[in-house]
């Protein structure tokens, strides 16, 4: 390669990244200016200090049971949000239940991702495989997406982590028809003809090209996935088919305070406050990351 | 100007609202204060169905409550003095110990016309007893090696060995007697006909069950006209029911009802203690916990004083495997247990190398199971035993300690005859061992006790033979008896006469509204 192509290359990169920076830039200029989107964005932040910081901020370890201390209300003396049917600290439960409610749907999400977008690239990219792997996603999409999770259960068993394996399974079919669509119009733009023609490995042209340009509706996706896997996560340990007792999680705090709900109300109700504000914060993030990443909208 | 029209009507709204439940409040406490002539008509309600209403083919306590209004038995225990004593039947004697002479009450018609007589308790028995019937309760049963028709008032039942239980077997409302008419000519499950003081009406599977009155009940008829067993599948919507009156009755409360029951003004409630039992059983076919040490260790880190208080004086706590509403309970039994001594536990755990055992919990989510399951946990974590719960749905949670893929398991037992020999065979005897003995317990001191306490006609006798293996049974630390149970009615003030035996059975016979 002559030097002076050599140089016009790097160049070409390095404006490559000053546009990548770009976008970002002005994605986020567009999202703060959403006030909802900023809303969830805070909530998630809290939430995010509430995991990380979980142990310095609680005074109560949120398994240890104090019997003579149950089902005090909010607001009491050391319980600030109460306790529960066996005398444990309501915010310690809050907190932890956090972390887990923000890793279940890190991971689970993560998990999902990963084969939604290597089915929907492959699938798209591939015309020879397209069509099984369809087939195949058409498979998944027939069950209701809870139903299918609950199988799926059903055939691990009941913990976090096999909660975790089925949401991530939900979460592969609407993922790679996301992926794969916008891999179909993204593969027909001329740069992809181009670097074929060029000669570049169907891998490089996969993960290097085709993929940073679908890249707006997978953290759309993902960033509503988030919600919808906290929700999930919640309904299957309501129903008893995740968290195992004594694990703080939301959905199991909102079933075991059930039997409760006429003399301590606040053992349902809080912990579902909690559900709500994070399910609602990714829900706003995700409809303002939309709004941002749509080229189309202007600022203004 | 828009924007006054709107405020009018947001306050013609809440105008409108505060009206409607200002009503319906109102509605409320009328239905309790009554008239007078309040219809002599009950609801009561269940949180799940009734299987059937055979008595030979049922075994489950809603299919119960109904057979037995519909029904009745040969003897029957006096909820007060807890003797039995002959109800069809009129007297009985035992010329030798294999034999009961059973005289019947004379003049006695099933609803359908059919006599009562001999040949009605011998159809109904053989037919209890045959295997092709595959009665879930045949075992009641089972040591019978006849049924006689002496004449047509007396029956004459030969045992194979001696049978000392056989009154309370008979007091049971599995041993109902049945119209041998209306058998023959249907399924009595769904079509039931008995001797009681109601009849069938109607059964709308799912959602309800109609009784009406005997008019030609061999007492004085009952007062009830008539009678709705309700189904209703969620316990806070039954007990909104028993608020607004559209449902006069509700039994077996739970701890966390009761706090809101006890506020509701129109609501009577009935608190008895009882026969039931509910335990902690240790998997006796697995390391660790078929070693008698680390049993008592685990006894001893359990608060039990702590456990009973949450249930609300729904719950007695007792050492004693036979519980003390129970024949053949002795209150020296209660010194005898492991109590609550965490410091003790601890030590034990250490002589015996079982510092940092795992266990796995298996807890059905009914009842209160869980509530037992998770504050064991939390006990157990305090002496250094990790334990994991598992729980389920209790079909599968039968299958499952049936199989005995458990280390610790919570389990309870309703003793319908209230006689212990009624409870330590089915629950701890090694004939029984892996289906109703699902702790697979076996010690053959303790058989021997229990078999004795069968086969002895004299009721004092058995009495010993009961207490020496309770006695013996406690002190192995086969199980650790949580709280043996409180029987609990709440009903609608308006509802007066209701009795309750400490089986949690009871009769709507004298019960009337006013």
């Amino acid at each position: 390669m002559p030097a002076s192509e050599a140089v016009a290359t790097q160049s070409k990169l390095g404006k490559q990244t000053e546009g990548k920076q770009k976008v970002i830039v002005v994605t986020l200029k567009k999202l703060l200016k959403n006030r909802l989107a900023v809303f969830g964005l805070f909530i998630i932040f809290i939430q995010i200090l509430m995991a990380v910081f979980a142990p310095w901020i609680t005074h109560y370890s949120p398994v240890t049971q104090s019997l003579v201390n149950s089902e005090l209300p909010v607001g009491s003396e050391n319980h600030w949000l109460g306790t529960d049917n066996y005398g444990r600290d309501m915010w310690s439960r809050i907190v932890f239940g956090a972390r887990i409610s923000l890793v279940v749907g890190l991971v689970s999400v993560i998990l999902g991702l990963t084969g939604g977008i290597a089915l929907g690239l492959i699938s798209g990219y591939f015309r020879k495989l397209d069509g099984w792997i369809m087939r195949f996603v058409d498979l998944l999409f027939a069950f209701p997406g809870i139903l299918l999770a609950m199988l799926i259960i059903a055939m691990l068993g009941t913990s976090l982590v096999n909660v975790m394996i089925a949401i991530s399974i939900w979460s592969i079919p609407t993922c790679a028809r996301i992926v794969r669509g916008s891999v179909l119009s993204v593969k027909k733009q001329e740069y992809i003809v181009a670097m074929k023609s060029l000669g570049a490995g169907n891998s490089r042209i996969l993960i290097k090209h085709i993929l940073p340009n679908c890249m707006a509706p997978i953290i759309v996706f993902a960033t509503m996935r988030m919600a919808t896997a906290i929700l999930s996560t919640s309904a299957l340990s309501f129903l008893g088919l995740g968290a195992q007792p004594p694990t703080p999680e939301w959905g199991a705090m909102i079933a075991a305070g059930q039997d409760y709900m006429w003399t301590s109300p606040h053992m349902t109700i809080v912990p579902g406050i909690a559900i709500m504000l994070v399910v609602f914060a990714f829900n706003v993030l995700g409809d303002g990351l939309r709004d941002a990443l749509d080229p189309n909208m202007d600022l203004g | 100007m828009k924007r006054k029209r709107y405020l009018t009507s947001l306050v013609a709204a809440f105008l409108i609202i505060s009206l409607a439940l200002a009503g319906c409040s109102s509605n409320a406490g009328n239905s309790s204060s009554g008239g007078d002539d309040v219809p002599q008509e009950l609801t009561y309600a269940s949180t799940t169905k009734a299987v059937g209403l055979s008595p030979i083919e049922t075994n489950d306590s809603v299919s119960s409550r109904v057979i037995e209004q519909i029904y009745e038995t040969l003897f029957v225990r006096d909820p007060k003095t807890m003797e039995i004593v002959p109800k069809l039947a009129k007297s009985y004697e035992t010329p030798d110990s294999k034999t009961w002479v059973i005289k019947l009450k004379e003049g006695i018609k099933f609803h359908d016309g059919t006599d009562f007589n001999a040949e009605a308790v011998k159809y109904t028995f053989d037919k209890f007893r045959d295997p092709e019937t595959a009665a879930p309760r045949a075992s009641l049963l089972e040591p019978i090696e006849s049924v006689e028709v002496k004449d047509q008032y007396t029956v004459v039942i030969k045992t194979k060995e001696p049978y000392g239980p056989m009154l309370a077997a008979l007091s049971h409302t599995n041993a109902s007697i049945v119209s041998p008419t209306a058998d023959k000519k249907g399924s009595l499950n769904k079509e039931p006909v008995g001797t009681g003081p109601f009849k069938f009406v109607e059964w709308a599977t799912g959602d309800h069950i109609t009784l009406e009155a005997n008019q030609e009940y061999w007492k004085d008829a009952p007062k009830l006209q008539k009678v709705t067993f309700k189904v209703v599948p969620e316990v806070n919507t039954a007990v909104s029911m028993l608020q607004t009156g559209e449902v006069q009755f509700i039994d077996g409360l739970t701890p966390q009802q009761l706090p809101r029951l006890e506020k509701l003004k129109n609501v009577e409630i009935m608190k008895e203690e009882g026969t039931p039992v509910s335990y902690l059983g240790f998997n006796m076919k697995k390391e660790p916990t078929s070693d008698l040490k680390f049993r008592q260790a685990v006894a001893h880190a359990i608060n039990r004083e702590a456990y009973v208080k949450k249930l609300k004086g729904l719950g007695v706590q007792s050492n004693s495997i036979i519980g003390p509403k129970v024949f053949g309970y002795d209150k020296a039994a209660e010194k005898l247990g492991y109590n609550y001594d965490p410091e003790k536990s601890k030590q034990l755990l250490k002589e015996n190398g079982y510092e940092g055992t795992t266990l796995k919990i298996l807890a059905a989510n009914t009842g209160n199971y869980m509530m037992m399951a998770e504050i064991v946990q939390a006990q157990l974590k305090k002496v250094g035993i990790n334990a994991q719960i598992e729980s389920m749905e209790w079909g599968t949670f039968l299958d499952v300690s049936k199989k005995g893929d458990f280390d610790i398991t919570f389990l309870g037992w309703t003793n319908s005859t209230a006689d212990g020999s009624e409870l330590l065979y089915p629950n701890l005897h090694s004939d029984n061992a892996g289906s109703s003995n699902r702790t697979q317990y076996s010690s053959p001191e303790f058989d021997k006790l229990v078999d004795e306490s069968r086969t002895i006609v004299d009721q004092e006798k058995r009495k010993q033979k009961l207490m020496e293996a309770n006695e013996l049974a406690v002190k192995d630390a086969a199980w650790v008896v949580m709280n043996h149970g409180v029987v609990t009615a709440a009903y609608d003030k308006s509802v007066k006469g209701l009795e309750m035996d400490p089986t949690g059975q009871w009769s709507l016979y004298n019960v009337h509204r006013e």
